[in-house]
Order: C-alpha cells, then sequence, then structure tokens
C-alpha cells in the first residue's frame, strides 16, 4: 500500500476541510429522535407540505361552512332534526384523501427523487425511518386536523345556529366526535405513509389507499355473512370516531381501537417490506 | 478499512457481482474501475448496506455498515449526485441528514463552505447544476467526517477546474488516513489521483494493485520504418523477438529493445527510417484487460501485446 502525499493541499477548500476534520466527530449517535427531527425537516422543508396541509383545512372548512349555509337556506324543513356538528365534520371525506396523500408523499417523494438512497444511508437501521415517518406524517395532519376541525365547528355554528355553539361545543359527544374526526385523518396519513413503503410509487399508494378505504364496504355488500363484519372495516371504523349518538357502528374507542390495529399492522408490513428489499 | 469477503449480488440470473474479495485500505486513494455495468455501482451500494448481497460480507472497520452506532461517522457515501429532492435547499438536505446523528447545523455550513457551495445553500436543488449536485452529494459524504469515503462516479460533471479541485480533496482525505474508494469508468481519471487500483469487468475482480505495479507492467514495442521490412522481419524472428507488419508497412516489433533493433539493422545493412518506442496507454491496458473480462480471473496485470495501438472503438 503506497501513501502518496499529494501536492495539491495548497487548495483552500481542501485545507478547510482538513481543519475542519481534525477537531473529532461532529454529532453524536444515530438515534430515533434525530430520525425524527430530520423527518419534520424534510416535511417542513418542502412547499407541497403546507399546500396540501392548507388544502386539507381548508377542505374541511370549506364544505363545512357550505352545509351550514345550506342548511340555513333550508330551514323550509322545521322537520329536520337539528344536527349538533351543524354539518361541520361532512368535509372529512375529501379530507382524508389529503391526508392520505401528505403521508403518501412523504414516501414516495424520496423514491421518485432518489433522495431515499441517502436517507437510508444515514438511517441504515431501516425501521426507524418507517417509525418516524409515521410519527411526523401523523403529527402533522393531526395538527392541521385539529385547526380545520375547530374552526369548521365554530365557522359553521356562528352561520347555522349561533345560538348552539356555545351549549353544543361542551357537549361531551360533540368534542368526542371532533377529536375523533382528528384523530381519523391523523391514522389515515399514517395509513398513506406505509402505502407509499409498501407500493413506492404516488400513483400505486394513492390507489391502494382508496381500495382499503372503499372496496372492503363494497365487497361486504356482496359477500354473505358481510354484515357481521362491516363495522370492522377500515372506513366504517373511522366512522365510528365520528359519530355522535348509539348507531349499528363500533363504539367510538372500539372504532379507535380497530383503526389503529389496521395503521399500526400496515406499518408493520411496511417496516418488513422495507428492510427486506434492496433500495 | 473496507473488506469485501467473496461478495456476490444475483439479480435474478444476472451477476452483478461474483465472489468479490477485495481489502481497501487506509490512508490511500483506491480506484474502482470497470465499464458501465461491471458491477461498481451495486458493490458500493452493498458496502453501505443499501443493497441486500446475495452471498459473502461487506465490512467497514470490521462491521456491517448498518451494525456501526453511528454509521455516518464512519462512511460518508455518495451513490447518486442527483438523489436530493428538487425543492429542497442543499442546506436543508444537508440538515435533514446531519439531523439523523444529530450533528450540529455548523458542521453543515463547514461542509458547504468545503464543496463551495455556501452562496446556493439556501437555493432550492432543483436549480442547482450537475456540479454543484455533485458538489453537494460529497458534501453530504463529508458531513459525519466518516473515516472511510464511497464515492461513485465523482468527477461526473464537474468542470476541469472541479476536476482539478476534488482530485486534491481525495488525496488530501487519504493523507489523514481515510479510506477513500472511488469507482471511475475512465482509466486516466483515476491514474491521476489513485494509489491504487481494483479492476473488474462483469462483476468479477480483474486487478488488485497499485498503480505503479498497474503502470510497470504494460509491455512497450517499437515501431520501425525500413526499405526493407521483409528482410528486417527475418532477422528479429531469428533474434527471438516477435515482429508484425503493420498497414502503414512499418514493424511493431516486441521483447526487443530499439537499441538491440538499430543494432540488428546496422549487422545486416538494413536501412531504418523510423524508431519509435510506443508504450500502451493506461487506458489502453484497461480496455483491453476488461474486453477480455471473462478469460481473466486472476489478480495478475497481463497487458496482451495486441493492446498496443489498438484503436478504443472496438471495445464494447
Amino acid at each position: 500500500m503506497t501513501v502518496t502525499t499529494s501536492s495539491h493541499h495548497r487548495t483552500s477548500p481542501v485545507q478547510a476541510a482538513r481543519s475542519s476534520t481534525r477537531q473529532g466527530p461532529p454529532g453524536g449517535r444515530l438515534t430515533l429522535g434525530g430520525v425524527v427531527d430530520s423527518e419534520w425537516l424534510k416535511a417542513r422543508s418542502l412547499r407541497s407540505t403546507w399546500y396540501i396541509a392548507a388544502g386539507l383545512v381548508g377542505a374541511v372548512v370549506g364544505i363545512g361552512t357550505i352545509n351550514a349555509v345550506g342548511a340555513v337556506l333550508g330551514q323550509a324543513n322545521p322537520q329536520a332534526p337539528a344536527d349538533p356538528l351543524a354539518g361541520a365534520l361532512t368535509g372529512i371525506g375529501l379530507a382524508q384523501l389529503l391526508a392520505a396523500a401528505l403521508g403518501i408523499l412523504a414516501v414516495t417523494g424520496e423514491y421518485a427523487t432518489g433522495t431515499i438512497r441517502p436517507s437510508l444511508s444515514a438511517v441504515p437501521r431501516r425501521p426507524a425511518l418507517v417509525v418516524a415517518k409515521a410519527l411526523v406524517a401523523g403529527a402533522l395532519t393531526l395538527g392541521a386536523a385539529v385547526a380545520a376541525v375547530a374552526a369548521s365547528f365554530t365557522l359553521a355554528h356562528m352561520i347555522a345556529d349561533r345560538d348552539a355553539l356555545a351549549a353544543n361545543a361542551t357537549e361531551p359527544t360533540v368534542l368526542r366526535a371532533l377529536a375523533g374526526a382528528a384523530v381519523y385523518l391523523c391514522l389515515t396519513a399514517v395509513v398513506g405513509a406505509a402505502c407509499g413503503w409498501l407500493l413506492r410509487s404516488t400513483m400505486g399508494a394513492t390507489a391502494l389507499v382508496v381500495a382499503i378505504l372503499y372496496v372492503p364496504g363494497l365487497l361486504a355488500l356482496v359477500v354473505p355473512g358481510g354484515d357481521a363484519a362491516a363495522p370492522y372495516l377500515p372506513a366504517n371504523a373511522g366512522s365510528a370516531l365520528l359519530q355522535l349518538g348509539p348507531t349499528t357502528l363500533l363504539s367510538p374507542l372500539a372504532g379507535l381501537a380497530v383503526l389503529s390495529g389496521y395503521s399500526a399492522g400496515i406499518s408493520a408490513l411496511a417496516a418488513v417490506r422495507l428492510n427486506r428489499s434492496d433500495v | 478499512m473496507i473488506q469485501l469477503q467473496n461478495l456476490t449480488k444475483r439479480f435474478g440470473r444476472s451477476t452483478a457481482v461474483a465472489d468479490l474479495t477485495v481489502a481497501v485500505q487506509p490512508g490511500a486513494v483506491t480506484g474502482f474501475l470497470g465499464p458501465n455495468g461491471a458491477g461498481k455501482s451495486t458493490t458500493m451500494r452493498m458496502i453501505v448496506g443499501l443493497d441486500r448481497p446475495t452471498a459473502g460480507t461487506a465490512l467497514v472497520d470490521g462491521r456491517p455498515y448498518a451494525a456501526h452506532r453511528s454509521p455516518l461517522h464512519v462512511v460518508g457515501s455518495m451513490l447518486d449526485s442527483r438523489a436530493m429532492h428538487p425543492g429542497r435547499s442543499g442546506r436543508n438536505h444537508l440538515g435533514s441528514l446531519a439531523a439523523t446523528h444529530r450533528i450540529p447545523p455548523s458542521r453543515v455550513d463547514e461542509v458547504l463552505g468545503v464543496v463551495g457551495l455556501a452562496e446556493v445553500a439556501d437555493h432550492r436543488a432543483g436549480t442547482y447544476s450537475m456540479g454543484m449536485s455533485q458538489r453537494l452529494g460529497l458534501a453530504a459524504a463529508l458531513l459525519g467526517d466518516p473515516g472511510t469515503l464511497v464515492l461513485d462516479e465523482p468527477v461526473n460533471g464537474l468542470d476541469p477546474a472541479g476536476i482539478h479541485w476534488m482530485r486534491a480533496l481525495l488525496r488530501s482525505l487519504a493523507a489523514e488516513g481515510r479510506t477513500v474508494f472511488v469507482s471511475s469508468h475512465l482509466m486516466g481519471e483515476v491514474a491521476l489521483t489513485a494509489d491504487r487500483v481494483v479492476v473488474i469487468g462483469r462483476g468479477r475482480i480483474l486487478t488488485d494493485t497499485t498503480i505503479d505495479a498497474f503502470t510497470a507492467a504494460l509491455e512497450t514495442a517499437t515501431r520501425v520504418g525500413t526499405s526493407e521490412p521483409g528482410r528486417l522481419l527475418a532477422a528479429i524472428g531469428e533474434a527471438g523477438a516477435d515482429a508484425s507488419v503493420e498497414p502503414a508497412g512499418t514493424l511493431l516489433v516486441r521483447r526487443m529493445e530499439p537499441e538491440t533493433i538499430a543494432n540488428l539493422a546496422l549487422e545486416r545493412q538494413i536501412l531504418l527510417h523510423e524508431l519509435t518506442p510506443i508504450r500502451p496507454s493506461l487506458e489502453d491496458a484497461y480496455l483491453r484487460l476488461t474486453a477480455d473480462a471473462v478469460q481473466y480471473d486472476s489478480a495478475s496485470v497481463s497487458t496482451p501485446l495486441s493492446a498496443v495501438g489498438t484503436p478504443t472503438e472496438e471495445q464494447p
């Protein structure tokens, strides 16, 4: 082995490299907390993250408001039972797709741009990256969803039934439904991220999320005994979180448990898939 | 220190890397050469754990890369210079990698300065030129101040000044005692930078030696112009050397020094009007070596005589 001393050391950037490397290794160990910080920086440094989050808030508030206006205009029908949510959660159906998109793009954006290689080089213990992305996508969505739901509820009441706002806002079932909606969107983002890991492409992952949300419900209609399974399907378990009174759905807590189970399960599949494959 | 032991990678039926055993030493720049598709990138991906070996092991400082507590402090890698999100600034790209190991933002600034990107650090990476992307990739590799660097085609896309700068940087990193493993498909580039050279072709190791030994092993020939090629050819044959007639009518003589040829011609009263020593370029030797990849299994440098003057176009 030959160690050749170079005659090029005069170059100033090189000297900068050399002097900087004499101070011992910067930073510490690879930790899950560090990976979460890294993912949070990645998410907030992309404009698309904020566009989608704004879209999510806009969908919930916008559709909720339109619904409230419709309720005011439709007061020709006094028989219609008053909705204590004043239709504030009507936009959740659209918002869930945006929540899923937040999770999906956090993953598929890395595959599309090739960033996944430096990312996994920095975090070779791959399940940590799956966990960190799920946490960040979930937390970001939860934040946006809480703001969206609160704004939508307040606005809808101010439009439809100003007097009921104070009364409904302290009603435990109403609060539970609002919080449930935010948690539902948060878990949808987690599922989106997992679908991103499983399929690696934005289109594929989007299709998978839509399939998970809608296809089981359709199957339950045609498969014998589908009725019994229906409450446990992902979309229905999610709806259970939003319900106000007793329905044919699971209880809100059971719905939360089932939905969390799905999210954790598909995330575990994602970690296994990532761990096994080449990048 | 990188140790590859019987490293093998198969994708379905095709073998990308076959039974590679190499020790890449610290304190030197080791060039990793081979034609496109020879398995260089696959080998490098296995070193940092992006690809899983089908068989064999790739160890850095005695352990698989992923088994280190602080991987970025052990190996800095640049495997694809375009591997950055176009919507994210260079600073945030590095910052996100640094955060995983709690490397402070001051170190991000430092490496941005080292690669000369400080001024454009806050621009979106999508606006960077190929050369700037390459520098950002190198900055990422330097982040953790690693003892080993694994760089895939680091001079790609750099302008001449950038190439000169990169060579100097690689040499200085090696002079600091680091292991520097650099792939290239250009022999000339490696010859100017590397102390050692590992050549692979079709996933197999063709040679693993020092640049000096690689150069020394090149055989020379002599081009001889004469008015009597037939007589000289016979005389050289009698003297036990090889010669062949070139299309231009000159002779190409091997295993005989120019001085000996001149003496021989003088003895036989043959007029010479050209006597040119021809040393095959490293590039020729390398192309010859890799063109016959399947026939070469050993770690010996062998430069077939036909390499002399071989036009590069005939190589795959």
